[in-house]
């Protein structure tokens, strides 16, 4: 698990949302290293800095104010 | 167990609103976890992802089952079904029903199949943020704790009917309700992960149950005893309190109008059964009993034909009450701090209090439920 990369997006969470929304982000040590339009983009893009490094994906969402559930 | 920060988030019409996120691993087709952190909507019945994701990890979109979801909102998404790989905590990977939906337009979901019925998840407003565990029972524990359950409320339905006096009534009432309460003690540690008092709880619950095969001996006269001594304890703790004028409690019955008539109550109610209770010792001075039953709980148990028990429970629960530096050393030095020792344990000295008020109380029981107690009652010993 890539625990100090979801606490490092906790800190972040309105920056990020202000900055990236509705893009994809992918995270490393406290970095974006990625950003696209999808996850295979953001992904791609983290690879190309770090070829062989893990990271998380978030896909940020532009609104908050949206009920979401169903069935 | 792992544990997810809440996130703060600005909406257009609540002000700032806190978000429940979660980090989970996928695992793409060729083996290797992809992890992602995504929003938990226990309103979902399974969980959602864009179709990118389903790209990422190398899952062909159609290969699954064609679903249409809908929405609060009455509009619906079309979806594909896959069972993914997935860890949420403690490097286990469970299989979890995802729909990868067709676009990319819907957010990404943690939601409730395979997921809230598999996996222990707190949403804790005080330290915002949600815990994610696995269960606290597996399902033959499960099984285990609502027949016990069952029984106990059977037992409690017949408990009117015993023929013993009002005092015993009382102090059989007293202890099964104080052995309620360890059972629910342990309950809350083993769902928190927190076992590190389990030696306390044992040591408690040992304690408890040899008091009530003494008080089952003799129900009417031991019952009255209990009852009575009641007022010597409270008595004990009120010389007690006085001795300490400055603690919060001390303070807050000095601040009490009822303090001065409450007092004199306990002095006379004191006065009344203190005969009782009073022993001389070799040199003829007179003392009160430590305790109701008017010996040491080591010749207590020694009475019970419990003294091999004794030893034992005392040897590994002492270590761990006072402090004892292998105790406080070796996280494996108090076996009783892991669940899988803890409740057998717990349970089963519950269950030989159930079973010593059936014997003794002529409380019929089911075959089922009387070799059910029996085994949980022997598993602990």
């Amino acid at each position: 698990m890539r625990d100090n990369d979801f606490a490092w997006l906790v800190e972040q969470g309105s920056r990020l949302f202000t900055e990236y929304a509705g893009k994809w982000i992918a995270v490393r040590n406290g970095e974006v290293i990625g950003v696209g339009d999808t996850a295979t983009e953001a992904a791609q893009k983290a690879r190309e800095k770090v070829p062989d490094g893990g990271f998380i994906l978030e896909a940020i969402d532009a609104e908050a104010d949206v009920i979401y559930g169903g069935s | 167990m792992a544990v997810h920060k809440w996130r703060q988030r600005q909406s257009r019409h609540f002000g700032t609103v806190w978000v429940p996120y979660a980090q989970i691993e996928l695992q793409a087709v060729h083996g290797v976890f992809q992890p992602l952190a995504l929003q938990i909507d226990s309103g979902a019945i399974v969980s959602i992802l864009r179709r990118s994701v389903a790209a990422l990890l190398g899952i062909k979109l159609e290969g699954g089952r064609r679903i249409e979801l809908g929405s609060v909102g009455g509009g619906s998404t079309v979806a594909y079904a896959h069972e993914i790989q997935t860890k949420f905590a403690d490097d286990i990977a469970y299989s979890v029903p995802f729909a990868f939906a067709e676009t990319e337009s819907v957010p990404n979901l943690l939601g409730r199949l395979g997921v809230f019925d598999l996996l222990q998840i707190d949403f804790d407003a005080t330290l915002t943020q949600t815990e994610i565990r696995s269960p606290w029972l597996d399902p033959p524990g499960r099984r285990l704790w609502k027949f016990l359950i069952e029984t106990e409320a059977h037992i409690m339905s017949r408990f009117p009917e015993l023929e013993v006096s009002d005092f015993a009534k009382n102090a059989i009432r007293c202890f099964l309700n104080r052995g309620e309460q360890i059972i629910a003690s342990a309950y809350a540690m083993m769902r928190h992960e927190c076992c590190y008092a389990g030696p306390a709880l044992v040591r408690s619950m040992f304690e408890l149950s040899l008091q009530f095969e003494y008080l089952m001996q003799e129900p009417n006269a031991r019952g009255e005893q209990y009852c009575e001594y009641a007022h010597i304890s409270k008595h004990k703790m009120s010389q007690a309190i006085v001795a300490n004028p400055s603690g919060i409690i001390s303070a807050y019955l000095a601040a009490s109008p009822l303090r001065v008539e409450g007092e004199k109550r306990n002095q006379a109610e004191y006065d009344r059964v203190r005969s009782r209770f009073m022993s001389r010792n070799k040199k003829g001075k007179e003392h009160i009993w430590e305790n109701w039953y008017g010996m040491p709980v080591r010749n207590l148990a020694e009475k019970l034909n419990r003294d091999k028990e004794y030893v034992f429970i005392y040897a590994l629960t002492s270590a761990w009450a006072h402090g004892d530096p292998f105790s406080t050393t070796y996280d494996d030095a108090d076996a009783f701090c892991d669940p899988h020792v803890l409740f057998p344990i717990v349970k089963g000295y519950y269950a030989r209090m159930l079973l010593t008020l059936v014997d003794s109380g002529k409380i019929v029981l089911s075959n089922e439920q009387y070799n059910f107690l029996t085994t949980l009652s022997q598993e602990m010993s």
